[in-house]
């Protein structure tokens, strides 16, 4: 997964600027796509690959910071790094406060970019791998029955058995037989491992 | 009656003094008016007594031309005072004239006096007069002189002051736009360095990328130049030059306003659209001045809609002909528009509605396009905003 490809998505309305950070970010490596306008980026932009978005504050039409709020919406924002000719320190408090990963000013050092965009970039894979974790974990949720969900909430909640028969009006070996087939259909390794696919999926301890 | 009787009553009768001289120059008669005028009997004038009666300046020359006139040498025709009998002393003219006899020599002369005293001084008020006049027209000419140089100066002070202050403000609208210029010189700078990052990074790959390095070694070239123009030109229009008038291309002079202004634009959230007519006519000019005022309009219009929400913010700046003689240049904008209160005022030295304003701009841009024989004018934009309206006379008109 760390060797994985990755873009970097370079917003910027003066051409000179994204053809300079094109040039330099490719020969780290990165895969690069510019764009002139908030709006061309959310028409074009790809989430495939990890990636993180290196934008200009002062744009045409959409600014920045408002390209930031329109992404923070949905549900797999892409690590921001903001590079400005202006930057003054509302607007930096405001940019990182909304979860920027930098804030930095024209001319800004080659060092301190490139440090964070791999930041961003390692956030950027650590998300998606968390959401992809969370889907696989939904998906098999889905192929649990609705009494077999009923028996994982108990016990992801402590209850033995024993108690969840009672809980449930159902016998033990009932019981025994649904843990069962919600340890295999969620491929838990453990009650430990349960527990924590529960907390991922949001599933509350209390046997609901 | 006798000869003599008939001599007497003539010479009596006539207004001139008549005189009578032997042929040696001794006179042998006075008629009265000579004693009605000098007081003196004729007794004492006979002979060469009458000298004596002459102005002492006019003696020796008058008896000069006596004894001259006597030997026949020239005509007797002489003026010379006479004092008079309360010792003033008259201008006369005096014309003698010799008898002959029959052998052509002279047996007598006849000569007559006439008082010019009143024509002599008539003569000399005259003289007098004209000796002032000259001296009054060459005062005169002298004052004029002086006058028309202070005025030249004045003149030229004024064009100076005008200069002058055209030129603080442009200094001061530069000095307002500066973190705007500021970010116009930042964009190349940080280009420059990304670049050369990005060049050392392509020759320290494994095997050296030399095209790329190469590419971003031309990209940097580029960008500096690019600075460069953004200096230039600040440059140009802070500078303090006289006016020079020239030919000029409006369109190319709205161009480069709009260069230097798109970026205070970008920073007021306005954008700057241009609506040029191609085969617009040359006109003559001088460039920055010109220049100032459509950045002046520009300025105005984009510190208008910095009061306002709605979208877009847009200054729109065009260029047509007007007739055959003229061009039109139109800012238009969408901010808060012209009080119709002081649509009078807009253009008044000192008049202006932002709290830290001088209120100088309007007051120059349009002594500027009345120097270059055109008008500059507002009127509402709709549905809200206002449009500044110049128009300049074309180059053929203005050579008429």
């Amino acid at each position: 997964m760390m060797e994985d490809e990755a873009i970097v998505f370079v917003v910027d309305d003066d051409e000179p600027v994204r053809e300079a950070l094109k040039s330099l970010l490719r020969s780290v490596g990165w895969r690069v796509e510019t764009f002139a306008s908030a709006q061309e980026f959310l028409q074009r932009r790809r989430r495939d690959i990890p990636g993180c978005l290196v934008l200009d504050v002062r744009l045409p039409g959409l600014s920045g910071l408002d390209l930031q709020r329109e992404l923070a919406v949905g549900d797999d924002q892409p690590p921001i790094i903001f590079i400005s000719g202006h930057g003054d320190i509302p607007m930096t408090v405001r940019a990182m406060k909304a979860g920027a990963v930098e804030f930095l000013t024209k001319p800004f050092r080659e060092q301190e970019l490139l440090e964070a965009i791999t930041q961003a970039i390692k956030q950027d894979r650590g998300a998606r791998r968390q959401r992809a974790e969370i889907t696989d974990l939904r998906a098999r949720f889905g192929l649990l029955t609705p009494r077999e969900r009923q028996v994982m909430g108990q016990v992801v909640a402590g209850l033995l058995n024993k108690q969840i028969a009672a809980e449930l009006g159902a016998s033990e070996i009932t019981i025994k037989v649904h843990r069962g087939q919600v340890m295999q259909k969620m491929q838990a390794a453990s009650l430990a491992d349960l527990v924590r696919m529960a907390e991922k999926l949001g599933i509350p301890q209390n046997g609901s | 009656m006798t000869e003599i009787d008939s001599w007497q009553i003539l010479t009596e009768a006539l207004p001139q003094l008549i005189w009578a001289a032997a042929p040696d120059g001794a006179c042998t008669y006075f008629s009265t008016q000579w004693t009605e005028y000098t007081g003196v009997p004729e007794s004492e004038m006979l002979g060469w007594g009458w000298m004596a009666l002459l102005h002492p300046d006019d003696t020796e020359p008058t008896r000069q031309y006596w004894m001259d006139s006597v030997a026949g040498r020239i005509q007797y025709d002489v003026e010379y005072r006479v004092r008079r009998w309360d010792g003033e002393y008259g201008w006369f003219k005096t014309r003698g004239t010799p008898v002959r006899n029959g052998n052509g020599n002279i047996v007598r002369w006849f000569g007559t006096c006439t008082d010019i005293t009143d024509q002599k001084r008539a003569e000399e008020a005259l003289r007098f007069s004209e000796q002032e006049l000259r001296e009054a027209r060459r005062d005169l000419e002298k004052k004029v002189a002086s006058r028309t140089a202070e005025r030249m100066r004045a003149e030229e002070a004024l064009r100076i002051a005008q200069a002058d202050l055209a030129h603080v403000t442009r200094v001061t609208t530069i000095g307002e736009m500066a973190a705007s210029i500021a970010h116009e010189v930042n964009q190349p700078l940080t280009a420059v360095v990304t670049n050369g990052s990005a060049c050392i990074r392509w020759l320290s790959a494994n095997p050296p990328n030399l095209d790329e390095a190469r590419r971003a070694v031309g990209r940097i070239i580029n960008d500096g130049n690019r600075a460069g123009e953004v200096i230039r030109r600040i440059r140009a229009l802070v500078k303090n030059t006289p006016p020079q008038y020239e030919c000029l291309d409006i369109n190319e002079l709205i161009r480069e306003v709009t260069a230097i202004a798109h970026s205070e634009a970008r920073r007021s959230g306005a954008s700057i659209q241009t609506h040029l007519c191609e085969n617009v006519p040359s006109i003559v000019g001088d460039r920055i001045q010109l220049q100032q005022v459509i950045l002046n309009l520009a300025m105005n219009g984009m510190e208008a809609m910095s009061e306002v929400m709605e979208e877009p913010k847009e200054i729109l700046v065009s260029s047509s002909s007007s007739g055959p003689n003229a061009i039109v240049v139109e800012v238009r904008d969408g901010g808060i528009g012209l009080d119709p209160e002081n649509l009078t005022n807009l253009f008044s030295a000192f008049y202006t509605t932002k709290p830290s304003g001088m209120g100088m701009g309007l007051a120059i841009s349009r002594s500027i396009v009345e120097a270059h024989g055109g008008r500059l004018w507002a009127e509402p934009n709709k549905p809200r905003g206002a449009v500044f309206r110049f128009s300049l006379p074309t180059q053929d008109e203005n050579t008429l």
